[in-house]
């Protein structure tokens, strides 16, 4: 039996794994409908505008922090988030490389525990050694060329994450209220996702960490830093023999150890036979390499009170994690409306679904110049309402702005096209972009801060946008697109309120 | 069992595991893009699905139990003879910068000189190859560019007919260079193993970390600065708005 144990007990560097990939994803809530509280969303806490160190798609509804590489992409056209996203990124890589790769990032947990299926696997050679320095090619393309040509979106979460597809879009849809919504939203985008989703994952079982070693764009910016971290693993160059030992042991690409490919796993450290390779920084957790020869008094008095060290940073790691979950658990959530999915406003019943009366809070109208100081209640205004949730930094919700402003003047006197503003940058994004691009434009452009904006997350239903309902005269909800439509579906659907007479 | 045997039984073991995984991966393939050819329009709707997944769980089923019957089973199987293969992976570079070839034998640094020579001419008859025809090619386009340009497809593609030969030769001849020279460093490798240990000395180390420190730092400094100036412009709003707000195309779901 304890053979057994011994066999199968997770490696430190494994329990670390597990330990990041839960604290990063520390939102239970996420995952699961607790009854009376609006659960199986994403987290919208103010933990989520720091970034994570690992590949963490932020769509994931556990997690509790934003992804670096996502909102490095999303920055590039932001001066002061790209200061802020940009700083982050450089203070994790020089602090620790791609020890982040080896140590913290669940995807490559992930990865790991895929590889361990027993099949054949297939071993590094010069072809693989070339391929991984296709994750350079990846970074400065999908990740710094791309997105400002692409109108800002994001090319690498938007064609070839794996993360965003499994961890993001998967997970959401783990939540069976979600089905219906964004099952009938995927088409070809999702089709060829989840194909090199399902590739890169059965590649993982064959090739060890495939997407670290060729695809990654995170893992090649650390990997730039590894070598002048302040943690990670080194050589002493002294001891060394070059007998090699360490590369063969070594599954990653290296050709050196410490060098951009080395993950800093440690694997290596045992196999050297001078003792040569060593880590970088305070030795807390992790044992420098073993004695070969019996330790004196002092060093056994310095291996206990390394002991207490590592036992009392332990503790302290644990109770930070439980109380994160604890902490996200017992956090208030939008209570959910009563069990019929309605709430009561007065003698109205109101809900989020097709056939229910729509939310009504008063909306702050905004224009070229700022906030006007007017207000808006959108199921009030007595005329089909086409209801738009937008935001400046969505692409597909800025692309399809102008169907809604031909809709707004084909049909100005029966409809009103209302486009709300997402995000707590309202007020400073949508004025510039409204003056630049709609000026003096139909649409009604509103805000959705303030106390719209717990309606709204109700509303929406989900955090995804584009979102757009349509509102018949009395403020029914009467059509629900949850992604980006386009001016022909747009008309069709007001066509069939107009030939249908108010009730 | 024989040798023979125990090698048998684990071709087929992997075989069968590994033909489970892609069995399964390529039912999973097929099945999204006949839902998505079923109805584009509205491809992915619950009934889609299950469809689809009604004509595939069984041989779902059966790889899934096949792989976890393969997990479990992996202990009992016979263990393989060890075989190591030596691999050369030390840097060619590393081994130059560690050894001092003052301290070598006489003939060991000749033969270690000349095979460096080698490289060297490979390496620059490919440089000068992909310079001259870079130049050439630049001067190609400005001759062009002299009139306006009434056809641009025209004129690009004016421009990759000597573009295209000039780095077809400067890259064939890279190519060449670099597979000719493999064997050179193998060769460098196996002197630079016969180098005594002494020769092996610290002081290119003590040099590179001299300035390692203090880049650090700077580094370190940079990154805190920037990270100031950030939260201070409004930067982590910034952030925290695009992450609570999802894109539903920027995560693949569209």
């Amino acid at each position: 039996m304890r053979k057994f144990f011994k066999k199968w007990m997770p490696s430190k560097r494994k329990l670390m794994q597990l330990y990041f990939a839960l604290l990063f994803n520390a939102n239970a809530k996420g995952f699961v409908n607790v009854d009376g509280l609006k659960n199986g969303f994403i987290y919208e806490g103010s933990s989520k505008s720091v970034c994570i160190p690992g590949l963490n798609c932020y769509s994931c509804p556990g997690a509790v922090g934003a992804c670096p590489l996502g909102s490095l992409q999303n920055a590039l056209d932001d001066k002061s988030a790209l200061f802020y996203v940009g700083g982050i990124l450089l203070l994790y890589s020089i602090l620790f490389g791609r020890l982040i790769c080896g140590w913290l990032c669940p995807f490559g947990l992930i990865q790991e525990l895929l590889h361990k299926i027993k099949t054949p696997k297939v071993k590094k050679s010069p072809v693989t050694r070339i391929l991984s320095y296709l994750k350079y090619v990846i970074l400065v393309l999908m990740v710094f060329v791309l997105p400002p040509l692409l109108a800002g979106s994001p090319a690498f979460c938007k064609f070839i994450c794996p993360a965003g597809t499994s961890l993001g879009g998967l997970g959401l849809m783990f939540n069976p209220e979600n089905h219906n919504k964004f099952l009938g939203a995927l088409g070809p985008l999702f089709t060829w996702k989840f194909l090199l989703m399902v590739g890169i994952l059965v590649g993982c079982i064959f090739v060890f960490r495939l997407f670290c070693r060729f695809i990654c764009p995170l893992g090649a910016l650390y990997g730039l830093f590894n070598r002048f971290s302040f943690f990670g693993i080194k050589l002493n160059r002294d001891k060394c023999v070059d007998c090699n030992k360490c590369v063969k042991q070594c599954k990653m690409d290296i050709r050196h150890v410490g060098d951009p490919e080395c993950i800093s796993c440690g694997e290596c450290v045992s196999v050297c036979p001078t003792q040569a390779i060593e880590w970088k920084g305070p030795k807390i957790l992790v044992k420098p390499s073993e004695a070969l020869t019996p330790m004196s008094a002092t060093e056994q008095q310095k291996k206990k009170t390394r002991l207490w060290v590592r036992v009392t940073v332990t503790v302290a790691l644990l109770g930070l994690l439980i109380g994160t979950g604890i902490y996200h658990w017992n956090e208030s959530a939008v209570p959910l409306p009563s069990p019929a999915g309605q709430t009561e406003d007065g003698d109205v019943v109101r809900g989020n679904q097709v056939g229910d009366y729509c939310y009504n809070p008063k909306l702050e109208i905004i224009n070229e110049s700022g906030v006007t100081g007017e207000q808006l209640e959108p199921a009030s205004t007595g005329k089909i309402t086409v209801l738009n949730f937008w935001g400046t930094w969505c692409p597909p919700c800025v692309a399809e702005l102008p169907d809604f402003e031909r809709i707004a003047r084909d049909y100005a006197d029966r409809v009103v096209v209302v486009a709300v503003h997402g995000g707590v940058r309202g007020k400073e994004d949508a004025p510039p972009f409204i003056a630049e691009n709609f000026p003096n434009s139909p649409i009604v452009f509103t805000l959705d801060s303030g106390a719209a904006r717990n309606d709204y997350h109700t509303l929406l239903n989900g955090p995804g946008y584009p979102y757009t309902l349509i509102l018949d005269e009395n403020g029914v909800i009467a059509e629900v697109f949850p992604t980006a439509i386009h001016y022909q579906d747009l008309k069709t659907a007001i066509d069939s309120l107009l030939d249908t007479p108010a009730q | 069992m024989s040798e023979t045997g125990k090698k048998f039984l684990r071709i087929v073991y992997y075989a069968a595991v590994s033909t489970a995984l892609l069995t399964l991966a390529v039912l999973l393939m097929v099945a999204c893009v006949n839902i998505y050819h079923s109805a584009p329009k509205a491809a992915f709707t619950p009934a889609a699905i299950a469809a689809q997944f009604d004509r595939i769980a069984i041989p779902v089923y059966l790889c899934l139990g096949l792989v976890a019957a393969g997990f479990i089973l992996h202990p009992l199987l016979p263990e393989s003879p060890e075989s190591d293969k030596e691999r050369d992976r030390m840097t060619v570079r590393r081994l130059r910068a560690r050894t001092n070839l003052a301290l070598c034998p006489a003939e060991l640094a000749d033969s270690l000189q000349k095979e460096q020579k080698q490289q060297r001419r490979h390496r620059n008859v490919a440089v000068g190859l992909f310079a001259v025809g870079s130049a050439v090619s630049a001067v190609w386009v400005w001759w062009l560019s002299r009139d306006p340009i009434t056809d641009p497809a025209g004129f690009i593609l004016r421009c990759l007919w000597v573009l295209g030969p000039c780095l077809l030769i400067a890259g064939g001849y890279g190519l060449f260079s670099l597979y000719f020279n493999r064997g050179s460093y193998r060769r460098e490798i196996a002197l630079y193993r016969q180098v005594p240990a002494e020769a092996k000395g610290s002081a290119p180390l003590s040099r590179e970390e001299a300035w390692v420190a203090p880049l650090k730092n700077a580094v370190l400094m940079v990154a805190i600065g920037l990270i100031i100036a950030g939260l201070a412009s409004g930067g982590a709003a910034s952030v925290l708005s695009k992450a609570i707000t999802i894109c539903m195309e920027c995560i693949g779901l569209g």
